[in-house]
């Protein structure tokens, strides 16, 4: 779920829920002299549902008009922009290496250990059919972030800085492996 | 493409797996005629996602893109497989309408269905898992045309946790396939599995189960916010919950009528839940163990039967696991990592990892009641089990398990832990521990189904709880970003049982259920 509203606390729910089985068996007991305990369960459950149906669906409807106000564009990368990455960083990087290539990711080991984390990972999708390797050296192409390949004893060519709008720590270098 | 268009193409994706599991329903004998499809729309569908799943991990790992023609081809096949069985097998009620008491219910159920229809449709890809794991390597299938070994089976991509297994990476990579790549659409494709798994449920218990337990259960696990969030979070924790618990509806039909028909789904279902996650196939061992166990009271054909069923189940899986072993990917859950880690060691990993899933269990804003409630229809079924005078130890114990799970989920009511351990945890620990074990003895002095359903999760929930102090992930992070989900399978499994539990225990326990000859039921054999 986009939106996490939680209308109820957990012990909201459960007086809701627990007055709402307390009135249906005293209804079902009116009715009828005796009452199984299945059939005491069944009556609970429905009683359980219909108290909370309202706030329930209304937390999928709230869901509902969140996300349907995201572009298509923002909602493919929702999760990996929530997680501290520029996106689009990594799309003007898929620009430059032609899609038949081989690239290797080297990250800057001070920086930030989730982020690079996320970087990596969204790279790595968004970058296919590009296929990345394990070796700066066996690759044709490499991918920094955090730090230049030159800081990072990387050797490349034609390295170029991709900047975020958004902050220099999300700033990543691309360029040709020597 | 306009989302319309692409919405259009998912229904006709999906149109096209009901196709294909007609004809697996029909070879296993679900239905013979056309007219007994109609009361096995649901099973047929859910019949055809299983198929497809664990044949498309199959046929990927034998090297093929299962580009639209293929997946086409491979739904034709499955299709044509109907041909080999409707031998006038399936017997039982033809399909009859809904009478006028279950119109409110039905609308129930299609509302909230409807509403997550829509919710899918417009839903971004948020979830982590989706976008870390499963959506990522649904789009390799797709860009890299197949199971490619330089990007699938190459430890550089090691994040997608390559070990797990393809069925919901394939699902979303077929759905893509029709649609093109969009990373909303998955959820849809994903919500399908939701819709399906309601129609088998209504399918499969409504010649057996009175409209009050069917529509009941129904309802509560439709309605659960659990199962919605995760239906348009495009995990595959949803899935193994669908298979999961159509496994133990199943399972439950063949103990109890012994029907071939039914102990074919079982293994279908069983193959698919192996096919979704690694903790699908714990889960489905611990299913087997326990049915082998409770039919060899009866009968050894039986038992032989169920053996050679979930042998079947097994191979499905086999392919796949030497693909990652001959590619030496790194195990997400190895055993030398887990001994040689330090959980244990840290020996408040188990009372925390206890306290945080069953705080999940019974968390009544995932849930509402439908886990205690289920709990209690087990708790039914057992007793009427029970002679007159053990009854009393397992009214007591329930009470007392009931009421420290449901405190339980108000102390932790999150899927971490929100403090250092503290003497008042302790407490809690034992009385959870203790309540739990009385319980668990009493049920399992019924020796009946009540007890083959609580024996089957509570070895479920000790795995999942087992991997938790074992896990070599950090404990902390490990336990808080994924408790809240895994807890679907077996609260799934246990919440899909407990009409069948309800049904049996108003007839008093051990009676037939109302109908035992669908689903080619041989009544005799009771």
């Amino acid at each position: 779920m986009f939106t996490n509203p939680h209308p109820l606390t957990a012990a909201e729910v459960l007086a809701l829920c627990g007055g709402a089985v307390m009135v249906a068996v005293l209804v079902l007991l009116l009715r009828r002299r005796s009452l199984s305990l299945p059939t005491l369960v069944a009556a609970s459950l429905l009683a359980s549902v219909l108290v909370s149906a309202p706030f329930t669906a209304w937390a999928f409807v709230s869901d509902v008009r969140a996300a349907r106000d995201l572009s298509p564009f923002d909602a493919a990368r929702v999760g990996a922009e929530s997680n501290g990455i520029d996106t689009t960083v990594i799309d003007r990087i898929a620009r430059r290496i032609p899609e038949q290539a081989r690239y290797a990711i080297v990250l800057a080991p001070g920086a930030d250990p989730d982020i690079t984390s996320v970087f990596r990972i969204w790279a790595l999708t968004v970058l296919l059919p590009r296929v990345a390797v394990a070796d700066a050296r066996k690759a044709e192409w490499v991918v920094t972030f955090g730090a230049s390949p030159a800081r990072l004893g990387v050797s490349a060519s034609g390295v170029r800085r991709v900047r975020s709008n958004r902050s220099r720590r999300l700033d990543a270098w691309v360029g040709v492996a020597r | 493409m306009t989302t319309a268009s692409k919405v259009l193409l998912i229904v006709v994706a999906n149109g096209c797996l009901f196709v294909a599991g007609a004809g697996v329903a029909r070879a296993l004998g679900a239905w013979s005629r056309p007219a007994e499809l109609r009361r096995m729309l649901g099973v047929s569908f859910i019949a055809g996602v299983a198929a497809y799943g664990v044949a498309a991990q199959l046929l990927y790992v034998l090297g093929f893109s299962l580009r639209l023609w293929q997946a086409l081809l491979v739904c034709g096949i499955l299709a044509a497989t109907g041909f080999l069985g409707g031998s006038g097998s399936a017997q039982g009620t033809p399909s009859r309408p809904f009478s006028r008491l279950e119109i409110l219910p039905a609308a129930l159920a299609a509302l909230m269905l409807l509403l997550l229809a829509l919710d899918s449709i417009f839903q971004p890809l948020a979830s982590w898992d989706a976008w870390t794991q499963w959506t990522a390597k649904a789009r390799a299938l797709v860009v890299v045309n197949g199971l490619d070994p330089n990007v699938l089976g190459s430890v550089v991509y090691s994040d997608w946790h390559l070990d797990y297994p393809l069925l919901v990476p394939a699902l979303e990579a077929y759905g893509f396939r029709f649609a093109g790549i969009d990373y909303r659409i998955v959820h849809f494709q994903q919500w399908f599995l939701l819709l399906g798994f309601a129609l088998a449920f209504i399918d499969l218990l409504r010649p057996r189960v009175r409209p009050l337990f069917m529509w009941a259960g129904l309802l509560a696990i439709l309605w659960a916010p659990k199962v919605g969030s995760e239906t348009i979070a495009a995990n595959a924790d949803l899935a193994l919950a669908v298979f999961a618990g159509l496994t133990g509806i199943t399972a439950f039909i063949w103990i109890t009528e012994s029907s071939r028909v039914s102990l074919g789904l079982c293994a279908l279902f069983a193959a698919a839940t192996m096919a979704t996650k690694i903790e699908g196939a714990y889960l489905i061992v611990i299913v087997l163990a326990f049915t082998m166990v409770y039919v060899a009271r009866r009968s050894r054909r039986l038992m032989w039967a169920t053996a050679v069923a979930g042998a079947i189940a097994f191979v499905g899986i086999v392919p796949w696991r030497i693909w990652v072993a001959i590619h030496h990917l790194p195990a997400t859950y190895s055993v030398s990592a887990a001994l040689d880690g330090p959980g244990l060691h840290e020996h408040s990993r188990g009372p925390i990892s206890t306290l945080v899933v069953f705080g999940q269990l019974f968390s009544p804003r995932a849930w509402l009641l439908l886990v205690p409630l289920s709990f209690v229809a087990a708790a039914a079924l057992a007793r009427a089990g029970l002679p007159y005078r053990r009854r009393r130890l397992l009214i007591v114990a329930a009470a007392m398990f009931l009421t420290v799970g449901t405190v339980n989920s108000l102390l932790i009511p999150g899927p971490s832990f929100p403090h250092s351990w503290r003497a008042s945890d302790s407490l809690l620990f034992v009385l959870l521990f203790v309540t739990g074990a009385l319980c668990l003895i009493a049920v399992a002095r019924s020796r009946g189904l009540a007890a083959w359903t609580i024996g089957a999760v509570t070895a479920m929930t000790g795995t999942f709880i087992m991997m938790y102090v074992l896990t070599p992930y950090p404990f902390t992070w490990h336990l808080g970003t994924s408790s809240a989900r895994v807890i679907l399978g077996p609260a799934l499994f246990l919440a899909a049982l407990a009409p069948l539990m309800l049904e049996r225990a108003a007839a008093g326990g051990g009676t037939p259920l109302v109908t035992a000859t669908t689903l080619g039921g041989d009544p005799g054999s009771r």
